[in-house]
């Protein structure tokens, strides 16, 4: 029985927060990646965007993304995922939802994703993001960071990064 | 195995609702997902979720929407809500055979160090009309930070017999060394 889709590793965030998670050595053997977030940073806002950096590269990024704030709909471009992290100022105890689907990771194109995210919070303002995501580099990944775009993240943040194979 | 099939439910044609009950609580996150079309009389229904954990009274939601509509895009939001809207899908109305589509995440559905976010991307086509969104709701009274053990999926009407919903489970734990 082949095993779609296979939990590579979980980083939860412990005590005292860190600015960022990494994963190293990311397997060369599934057909594509999932990422799943569930952050919180210390950001002074209601929500906070995340970046995600792949193979230790900050650089060739971009992305175009739909947004919801609870009031208005945006579009924009940028090199984040918008509703990424919740944020200090939101409801206590609530974290972000996000996925991340990037396909085809170790071929020779430049690497593509698509991303779904929430931030929720108690009260008028929330955001919703659907954002398309691109890098400009034809490596294979074979590291990934995601972090809160300079904020630090709290404690019980998880990021898990799965591998999916096809067939 | 990471995404684990836990129970299906059909539409009876009589019942505005399905449950999940007894959830087990050995996987990291939740995920449903529906294949759904009601008897409401209008061209689309609401899709809740409502009674969480038993709970038949208000869930004190939070909620927002992103949604579109073919010629126009939309945001939406609410607090103190007593069920979560999700999103919408076909009534009674919409063109014969059309069916809606949703995928629902709750995730850490166990950690009680955290409320309960759910996630929900959704939508119809009607061949002339239809939505499509990306939906968030933070049910406060219950689950709040509870873990998650039972979960309603509420309609306005009936909810037809060929209508499926499916509860997965998904493990985060089985390391392979990155």
């Amino acid at each position: 029985m082949t095993i779609a889709m296979q939990p590579i590793y979980t980083q939860t965030v412990g005590a005292g927060g860190t600015t960022g998670v990494n994963f190293l050595n990311i397997p060369q053997t599934f057909t594509d990646l999932q990422i799943v977030v569930s952050m919180r940073t210390a950001f002074a806002a209601n929500y906070q965007y995340i970046q995600v950096f792949f193979n230790n590269n900050g650089s060739n990024y971009s992305a175009t993304s739909l947004n919801g704030s609870g009031t208005a709909v945006f579009t924009n471009r940028n090199t984040q995922i918008e509703a990424g992290a919740v944020s200090a100022t939101a409801t206590s105890n609530t974290f972000s939802s996000v996925s991340i689907y990037i396909p085809n990771y170790t071929s020779a194109n430049f690497k593509s994703y698509i991303a779904d995210g929430v931030t929720e919070n108690n009260a008028t303002a929330g955001y919703q993001s659907l954002t398309a995501g691109l890098w400009r580099d034809t490596s294979a990944i074979n590291r990934i960071d995601v972090s809160g775009a300079g904020q630090t993240i709290v404690q019980n943040s998880t990021v898990t990064l799965y591998g999916i194979t096809k067939g | 195995m990471s995404m684990v099939f836990i129970a299906s439910v059909n539409g009876t044609g009589s019942a505005t609702s399905v449950t999940f009950s007894s959830i087990p609580q050995t996987f990291t996150h939740l995920q449903i997902r529906g294949f759904i079309r009601t008897a409401y009389a209008s061209a689309f229904d609401t899709i809740y979720a409502y009674n969480y954990n038993n709970n038949t009274g208000s869930t004190g939601s939070a909620y927002h929407l992103l949604y579109g509509d073919g010629s126009s895009v939309a945001a939406g939001s609410g607090t103190g809500s007593f069920s979560t809207p999700l999103g919408y899908c076909p009534g009674n109305s919409a063109t014969a055979n059309v069916y809606g589509v949703m995928v629902f995440d709750i995730l850490d559905y166990t950690n009680t160090n955290k409320n309960k976010t759910t996630r929900t991307l959704f939508g119809y086509d009607n061949n002339g009309s239809g939505q499509v969104g990306l939906t968030s709701g933070l049910p406060l009274t219950l689950p709040g930070t509870a873990a998650v053990t039972s979960l309603s999926l509420v309609f306005n009407g009936n909810i037809t017999t060929a209508s499926r919903f499916d509860l997965y489970g998904i493990t985060s734990s089985e390391a392979t060394g990155a």
